[in-house]
C-alpha cells in the first residue's frame, strides 16, 4: 500500500522546512492554549490538566481502597478478632474490590492514556476534549460520592461480584446493593466516554507518518484497551440495568422460581468481568514495554510479536469468562473450552514477558527507578501468570476456586501486572509533567519495601487458600494451622502500605506539576515523540515520524520540532485544531477544529452524578431535575460545535493544503457515532442472549410469542430505516428535508415498538410473570430509551435548522443523527423478530 | 477494512470457532452430535487458517506496512491455530 | 462466660492445617487433584526458576547468552513453543481428570443424600438407592469409608458452595439446579468442610464436617438413628413453650418447625452452630442463650428470657437426642 488516501508521500519530503517562521506564531499558539486561572481550572478540557486530574483521583481511590484492605488485613491477623465486626468487614471487602477495579485501575490507565497519547501521538489534544472533562468529573464526583457510601454503612456488602439472588431485594433490601449498581453504572459511562475518545485518538490524530507499524506501544495498547472495554463494559452495564429493574419493579431476571436464572448474571458478570482483567493489565504492559526499551536503552526487541500479543489477548480473554464459573456444574465439555481458551490467553503473556526480557538483553544494565519496578513487575506477574495457568485447570480449580488461593493469584496478577507497571510509569513520565524528577534514592526504599512487603502479603495465601480458608471471610476459627499465614500477610500488607507511604513523601518533596514548560524532560531518554519539548498546546510543530523512536533516529528532531520546522508551526484558523489522520498510514485528512474549555461538560457531570446518586437514595423527582439538567447541559455544550470555519482550506506546512470541515465516514464525528452505536448494538446483543439463556435454561416458563404482528412491524421499522438513510442525500435540497424524515423515521418506529409492545401485552405476558418477559419487555425499554435519545437528537436538528445552523451540503449533526436513527430501526426489528423466534411453536 | 481483516485473520477465525463451540456447549449439549460438530468447526477454522497463511505468504506485500502486517497476521494464524486446536480437545475428552 | 467459636474444639481435630487439606487427600476423588496440584506446583516453580534465570542473564550473563536471548527467536521459544508443548499435555490431563471426577458418570452403586445450603447452615437429607428420603439431619454427613457418595446440592436461599477439600472439590449450590458432586472418603474419620461461596452475612461461620465410619460403625449408626418416643420433662416442655419448635423439629415430638436445623439428633453431632463450636451442655446453653454473639446475624434469635436453670433443663435435654 503506497498511499490510503491518495496523500502523496513524497510531499513529507519537504519536511523540516527551511527558513524562519514569522514571529509571533508561538505566541499566538501559547495565547490559543492559555493556561486557566482561578475558576477556570474547572472548566478546563485541555488532555493535559484532564489527564492529570484524572490520574490524581484514580491514585487517591488506590490509597482509600489501599487502607480498606489493610483494615481487612488488621481483622484477619489472628482467628476471631473484632476489629471489624461482619457488617462493616463485609461492606470493606465489597468496597475494596469494587473501588480496585473500577475506580482505580481502569480510570488510571485511562487517565494515562488522557495525558500521554496526544503528546505520544503529537497531537494537539484528544479529538474529543469536552467529552474528556465530562468523563473525568462524572466519575470523580459519582466515585467519591459512592466512595462516602461506607462512612454511613451504607457501602454494598454483596461482593464486587453482586451475585444474585444475594443481591436481590429478598436478601440484600436496604439501598446498599442500589449505591453499587447505580454507582457502577456511570463509571461504566465514564469509562465508555473515555473508550471512544482514546479509539478515535489513536486511530485518527496521530502525527503524520506515524503508520500503525511506527505507532508507540503504549498506544497500541490503548487502543486494544478501548476496544475492549467497548465489547466488555456493555455487558455489566446491562447486567446492572437488569439487577436495579429486578430490584425496583420486581422483574425476575436471575430469580429461578420465575423463570429467570442468577447463572445469567454470572455470565454477564464475567463476560465483563475476565476481560476487565486484560482491560487494566494491557495498557499496564504498554507502558512496560516503553519503559524497558528506553531503560535499556535499545529499541524494543519484537515490537510486532508485542503487537500481536495484545491483539491476541484483547480476542481471546473474551474467551475465558467462564472459568469463573468451573464449580457451578456446567458439563465438562463446556468446562474444557474456556479451560483451552485461559491456556490460549497464557501464551500472548509469555510473548510480552520474552519479548521485554530479549530487550534487557540486548540493552544496558540500569538499577534505575523505573528499571526496579520493571524487573519486579516481571517476577510478581510471572508468578501470577503460573498460578493462572493452574487454576485454568479444571480440576485443579475445583480445589482453588474462591478460596485463598485464588485472593493470591489474582494480587499477583494485579500487582505485577499493573500496579508496579504504574508505578514504573510513575517514575518514567513523572518528569514530563513536574519541574523535577523523582528522588532516585528514596525510589529504592519504596520499591524494596512494596516487593518485599508484596511478596511477603500474598504469598502465604497460596497455602492458606490450600489449607481451605475459602475468600470473603470476616474472620476463621483457630486451631487450622491459618494463624501463621494470615499473621505473616498483615505483616506484610504493612510492609508494602509503608512503601506506598515512602512514595507519597516522595510525592510531597519533589513533585511539583510543570505541565505548560519548566518541567525536568527527558531525564531517561526516551524515543518517543511525548519527550519532545511541549507546551499545553503539545509541540510547537507536529513531525513527521519516519521510524518507531524517532528522538533516536533523529537527533536534530526536537530542535526542527521547536523551532517550528513541521506541519502546524502556528495556529492555522486562530482556533485550537489539530491535524486529523488517516488510520493506517497516519496521513494528514483534514484539519480539526477542537473547542476550547466549558463549563457544560463540567455541568452535565455533576447532574448526572446527581442522578444517579439521586436514583440511589429513591430522591425521584431530584433524580429527574438532575436528568433534565444533564441532557440540557449537553446539548448546549453541543450547540457551538460543528460549524464551519471562514478558511474552507488551510495550508498545514509546506503548502500542503488540507480542508477544516469534512462529513462522512471520514470525519471523526462519524467514528465516533460508530463506536457508540457498536456500544449500544453491544448491550442489546447481550440482551438477546438473556432471552436465548433464559430460552435454554428455563423451558418449563416460556410462553408462545404473538406472530400476527410481526410483518407490520417489520415494514414499520423498514420504512424508519429508509427514511433516515435518505436524509444524508436529501440534505442538498435545504435543511427541512432531513429534518423531516427523522420525523418520519422517528414516527415509524415509535410505532412498530408500539405494536411491539401491545402484541405481546395482548398475550398476557407481563414483565413480572417470568425471566421471558422480563428480558421480552426489557428489550422494548432498551428501545425505547434508544428512540427516546433519537427523537432529542431529531429535535435537535429541527432547532438548528431553524437557527440556520446546519451546513450545507453535508452536516456531521444530520449524518450522525442519521447514523443514530437507522441504528434504533434496525435494533428495533431485531429484537421484535429475535424475541418472536424463541418458542416459536 | 482490507487491512484490519488481514492483520487480525487467524483472531477473527478464533473468535468465530469459539463462540460457535460455546453455543454448541451451551444450547445443544454435549452429545455425539454436538462433539462432531465441534470437530468438524475446528477443521473448518484450521483450514481457513491455513489458507489464509498460504494467501500471505504467496502473496507477499510489497511496502513496509504491508509486509509487517502480514509478519503480524502470520503469527496471529499460528496462535489461534493453536487455541483452536486446544479447543477441538474438550469433545474428544471430557 | 462469653462462648468464642472455636474454642478448644473437638472438630480441631477434624485438621490442624498441616499439612494443607488440598496436599492431605483421603479419597479417589481428592487424591488425583492432588497429584495434578504437586505437578501443578513443582512445575509452575520449575518454569519460573527458568524465567527467573532468562531474567538473570538478560541482566548479567555473558554477552554470547546475552545474544542468543536478545532476538525474536528467543521469544518464539520462550513464549510460544515451550507454552504449546507443557501447555498441551496439561490441558490433555486436565480434561481427563475432568471427565473422570465429574459427577456425570454414576454407577446407581453410590450412597444417595441431599444436602441443601441455608444462610448459614446445611440440611442433609440421606436418601435411599431410588432417591426417597430415609432420614433428615443438619450440618454433619455421616458415610462409610471406600463408598462413593453421590451429593445432590441444592440450595434454599442464595449460592452457596459445599467444599470439603480432603474428601474432593467443591460445587456450588444454585438457586433452580440440582448440582452433583461424588465424594469418598477411604479412611475413617473427621473432615472438615466450610461454605466456599460468599453468601452474606457470617458466610465465614457456615462450617461442616463429613465423618467417615467403617461399614460396621456405619450401619451401628444407622440403626441408632431412631427417634425417641413417649419421652417428658421440664426440658422438651420449655423447648415447646419457649417458641423453640417454631423453627426446629424433634421426631416424636409435637416439635415441627422447618426453618432451622432438625434437633432430633442433635446431642450427638460434634458441633453446634453449623461447625463453629464443640457441642456439650456448656455451649448448648451458651447458644441457646445468646446465638447471636457467637454467629451475628445468624438466624436464631436470642432467648435471653431464660433463666439459668431453664437454660440448663433445655440444654441437657437437647445433648440427650442422641
Amino acid at each position: 500500500m503506497r498511499s490510503e488516501t491518495g496523500f502523496d508521500p513524497a510531499l513529507y519530503d519537504r519536511f523540516p522546512t527551511k527558513g524562519r517562521r514569522p514571529k509571533g506564531e508561538e505566541d499566538e499558539l501559547r495565547r490559543i492554549w492559555c493556561k486557566p486561572k482561578g475558576w477556570e481550572y474547572l472548566t478546563v478540557v485541555n488532555n493535559n490538566y484532564v489527564g492529570i486530574y484524572y490520574l490524581g483521583t484514580a491514585f487517591l481511590f488506590f490509597l482509600m481502597a489501599g487502607v480498606l484492605a489493610l483494615l481487612m488485613r488488621a481483622q484477619l491477623a489472628a482467628p476471631m478478632l473484632e476489629i471489624l465486626p461482619q457488617g462493616v468487614y463485609n461492606q470493606v471487602f465489597t468496597m475494596h474490590g469494587t473501588v480496585m477495579m473500577f475506580l482505580f485501575a481502569v480510570p488510571a490507565v485511562e487517565a494515562a492514556g488522557v495525558l500521554l497519547l496526544p503528546q505520544m501521538l503529537a497531537a494537539r489534544d484528544l479529538p474529543f476534549p469536552r467529552l474528556s472533562a465530562y468523563a473525568f468529573w462524572a466519575y470523580a464526583v459519582g466515585g467519591l460520592c459512592f466512595f462516602a457510601s461506607i462512612f454511613v454503612g451504607l457501602a454494598p456488602d454483596g461482593g464486587w461480584f453482586m451475585y444474585p439472588p444475594l443481591t436481590s431485594k429478598t436478601y440484600s433490601p436496604g439501598i446498599n446493593t442500589d449505591f453499587w449498581l447505580l454507582g457502577i453504572g456511570f463509571i461504566e459511562i465514564s469509562a465508555i466516554a473515555g473508550a471512544i475518545e482514546i479509539i478515535v485518538g489513536v486511530l485518527r490524530t496521530r502525527a503524520p507518518g506515524m503508520s500503525l507499524d511506527k505507532m508507540p506501544i503504549f498506544a497500541w495498547s490503548m487502543l486494544v484497551f478501548a476496544v475492549m472495554i467497548v465489547i466488555a463494559f456493555p455487558s455489566i452495564i446491562l447486567g446492572t440495568l437488569l439487577l436495579e429493574i429486578e430490584r425496583a419493579f420486581n422483574w425476575p431476571f436471575f430469580d429461578a422460581t420465575r423463570g429467570g436464572d442468577p447463572m445469567l448474571w454470572q455470565h454477564l458478570f464475567w463476560f465483563f468481568g475476565h476481560p476487565e482483567v486484560y482491560i487494566i493489565f494491557l495498557p499496564a504492559a504498554g507502558m512496560m514495554s516503553m519503559i524497558v526499551a528506553t531503560v535499556a536503552k535499545t529499541e524494543l526487541v519484537g515490537y510486532r510479536l508485542i503487537v500481536l500479543a495484545m491483539l491476541a489477548t484483547g480476542f481471546i480473554s473474551f474467551g475465558v469468562w467462564a472459568h469463573h464459573m468451573f464449580t457451578t456444574g456446567m458439563p465438562p465439555m463446556t468446562t474444557g473450552f474456556f479451560s483451552a481458551a485461559s491456556m490460549a490467553v497464557s501464551v500472548p503473556a509469555g510473548l510480552q514477558v520474552f519479548s521485554w526480557i530479549a530487550t534487557i538483553a540486548i540493552g544496558k544494565r540500569s538499577f534505575n527507578a523505573p528499571g526496579l519496578f520493571v524487573l519486579g513487575s516481571i517476577v510478581i506477574f510471572v508468578t501470577g501468570g503460573l498460578t493462572g495457568v493452574m487454576v485454568a485447570m479444571v480440576p485443579f480449580d475445583w480445589q482453588a476456586h474462591d478460596s485463598y488461593f485464588i485472593v493470591a493469584h489474582l494480587h499477583y496478577v494485579l500487582i505485577g501486572g499493573m500496579v508496579f507497571p504504574l508505578f514504573a510509569a510513575f517514575y518514567y513520565w513523572i518528569p514530563m509533567v513536574s519541574r523535577r524528577a523523582l528522588s532516585e534514592r528514596l525510589a529504592k526504599w519504596v520499591f524494596g519495601l512494596m516487593f518485599t512487603g508484596m511478596n511477603i502479603a500474598f504469598l502465604p495465601m497460596h497455602l492458606a487458600g490450600l489449607q481451605g480458608m475459602p475468600r470473603r471471610v470476616y474472620t476463621y476459627l483457630p486451631g487450622q494451622g491459618l494463624e501463621l499465614p494470615n499473621l505473616i500477610s498483615t505483616i506484610g500488607a504493612f510492609m508494602l502500605a509503608v512503601g506506598v507511604s515512602l512514595f507519597l513523601v516522595d510525592l510531597a518533596r519533589n513533585f511539583r506539576l510543570a505541565l505548560d514548560e519548566g518541567n525536568a524532560g527527558n531525564v531517561y531518554d526516551g524515543a518517543t515523540l511525548e519527550w519532545l519539548p511541549s507546551a499545553l498546546y503539545s509541540t510547537r510543530s507536529i513531525p513527521v515520524v519516519r521510524s518507531p523512536e524517532p528522538l533516536r533516529d533523529d537527533p536534530k528532531l526536537a530542535e526542527d520540532v521547536e523551532k517550528g520546522r513541521y506541519f502546524l508551526p502556528g495556529s492555522a484558523t486562530g482556533l485550537r485544531e489539530t491535524i486529523v489522520t488517516s488510520p493506517l498510514l497516519a496521513e494528514p485528512q483534514y484539519l480539526q477544529i477542537m473547542p476550547g474549555p466549558s463549563a457544560w461538560p463540567f455541568a452535565a457531570a455533576i447532574f448526572t452524578a446527581g442522578f444517579f446518586l439521586a436514583l440511589t437514595v429513591q430522591a425521584y423527582s431530584f433524580a429527574w431535575v438532575s436528568a433534565v439538567l444533564t441532557v440540557a447541559s449537553v446539548l448546549r455544550w453541543l450547540w457551538d460545535t460543528d460549524r464551519k470555519v471562514e478558511k474552507g482550506e488551510v495550508d498545514i506546512g509546506a503548502g500542503i493544503m488540507v480542508p477544516t470541515y469534512v462529513t462522512g465516514p471520514s470525519s471523526h464525528g462519524w467514528w465516533a457515532m460508530v463506536i457508540l452505536l457498536v456500544v449500544m448494538a453491544m448491550i442489546f446483543i447481550m440482551a438477546l442472549f438473556s432471552l436465548a439463556f433464559l430460552w435454554s435454561n428455563q423451558p418449563s416458563f416460556w410462553a408462545a410469542p404473538p406472530l400476527g404482528d410481526a410483518v407490520l412491524i417489520s415494514l414499520l421499522y423498514g420504512v424508519a430505516f429508509a427514511a433516515a438513510l435518505a436524509a444524508r442525500p436529501l440534505l442538498r435540497r435545504g435543511p427541512t428535508w432531513p429534518v423531516l424524515l427523522f420525523l418520519v423515521s422517528t414516527l415509524a418506529s415509535g410505532i412498530a415498538l408500539w405494536l411491539d409492545w401491545n402484541g405481546w401485552n395482548a398475550t398476557g405476558l407481563g414483565p413480572e410473570a417470568s425471566g421471558q418477559g422480563a428480558v421480552i419487555y426489557a428489550l422494548q425499554a432498551l428501545e425505547a430509551f434508544a428512540l427516546a435519545i433519537g427523537v432529542l437528537m431529531a429535535a435537535y436538528c429541527a432547532a438548528r435548522a431553524g437557527r440556520g445552523l446546519i451546513t450545507l451540503p453535508r452536516s456531521n449533526t444530520i449524518d450522525l443523527t442519521m447514523l443514530f436513527l437507522a441504528y434504533c430501526a434496525a435494533q428495533g426489528l431485531t429484537g421484535a423478530l429475535f424475541g418472536r423466534a424463541f418458542g416459536m411453536p | 477494512m482490507r487491512s484490519w481483516a488481514i492483520l487480525l485473520g487467524g483472531l477473527l477465525v478464533w473468535a468465530a470457532h469459539f463462540f460457535l463451540l460455546y453455543g454448541i456447549g451451551e444450547f445443544a449439549g454435549a452429545s455425539t452430535a454436538a462433539r462432531g460438530g465441534v470437530l468438524i468447526l475446528s477443521m473448518l477454522a484450521l483450514l481457513v487458517d491455513f489458507w489464509l497463511a498460504r494467501r500471505l505468504i504467496t502473496l507477499r506485500a510489497s511496502d513496509a506496512f504491508g509486509r509487517w502486517r502480514a509478519d503480524v497476521a502470520l503469527g496471529g494464524l499460528a496462535l489461534t491455530a493453536l487455541a483452536v486446536l486446544w479447543q477441538a480437545l474438550p469433545a474428544l475428552i471430557g | 462466660m462469653i462462648l468464642r467459636p472455636g474454642s478448644s474444639l473437638s472438630v480441631t481435630s477434624a485438621g490442624s492445617g498441616w499439612p494443607p487439606a488440598v496436599f492431605d487427600p483421603a479419597g479417589p476423588y481428592s487424591e488425583p487433584v492432588t497429584t495434578l496440584a504437586w505437578a501443578l506446583l513443582l512445575g509452575g516453580t520449575a518454569v519460573f526458576a527458568l524465567v527467573l534465570a532468562a531474567l538473570g542473564v538478560a541482566l548479567f550473563g555473558s554477552a554470547a547468552l546475552k545474544a542468543r536471548l536478545g532476538g525474536e527467536k528467543a521469544i518464539w521459544i520462550g513464549g510460544f513453543a515451550f507454552p504449546a508443548v507443557v501447555l498441551t499435555g496439561l490441558l490433555i490431563w486436565g480434561l481427563m481428570l475432568t471427565s473422570s471426577l465429574s459427577a456425570t458418570r454414576v454407577t446407581g452403586a453410590e450412597m444417595r443424600v441431599k444436602i441443601i445450603g441455608e444462610m448459614w447452615w446445611w440440611r442433609v437429607h440421606y436418601q435411599d438407592a431410588e432417591g426417597r428420603e430415609t432420614l433428615r439431619d443438619a450440618n454433619e454427613l455421616h458415610i462409610p469409608v471406600g463408598k462413593p457418595v453421590l451429593l445432590e446440592l441444592e440450595t434454599a436461599d442464595v449460592i452457596h458452595s459445599f467444599w470439603v477439600p480432603r474428601l474432593g472439590g467443591k460445587m456450588d449450590m444454585i438457586p433452580g439446579r440440582t448440582n452433583r458432586l461424588l465424594i469418598q472418603a477411604d479412611k475413617p474419620g473427621v473432615y472438615k468442610g466450610q461454605c466456599a461461596e460468599y453468601c452474606g452475612g457470617p458466610h465465614a461461620l457456615m462450617g461442616f464436617i463429613v465423618v467417615a465410619h467403617t461399614a460396621e460403625d456405619f450401619a451401628r449408626w444407622k440403626a441408632s438413628r431412631v427417634p425417641a418416643r413417649g419421652e417428658q420433662g421440664r426440658g422438651l416442655e420449655l423447648f415447646l413453650s419457649s417458641g423453640c419448635a417454631a423453627c426446629h423439629t424433634i421426631r416424636g415430638t409435637p416439635a415441627t418447625g422447618l426453618a432451622g436445623p432438625d434437633l432430633t439428633h442433635v446431642g450427638s453431632r460434634q458441633t453446634l452452630g453449623a461447625g463453629i463450636l464443640p457441642n456439650n451442655p456448656g455451649t448448648m446453653a451458651g447458644w441457646i442463650a445468646d446465638a447471636q454473639a457467637i454467629k451475628p446475624a445468624n438466624r436464631m434469635p436470642a432467648y435471653h428470657q431464660l433463666s439459668a436453670e431453664e437454660l440448663l433443663a433445655v440444654s441437657e435435654y437437647l445433648v440427650r437426642r442422641k
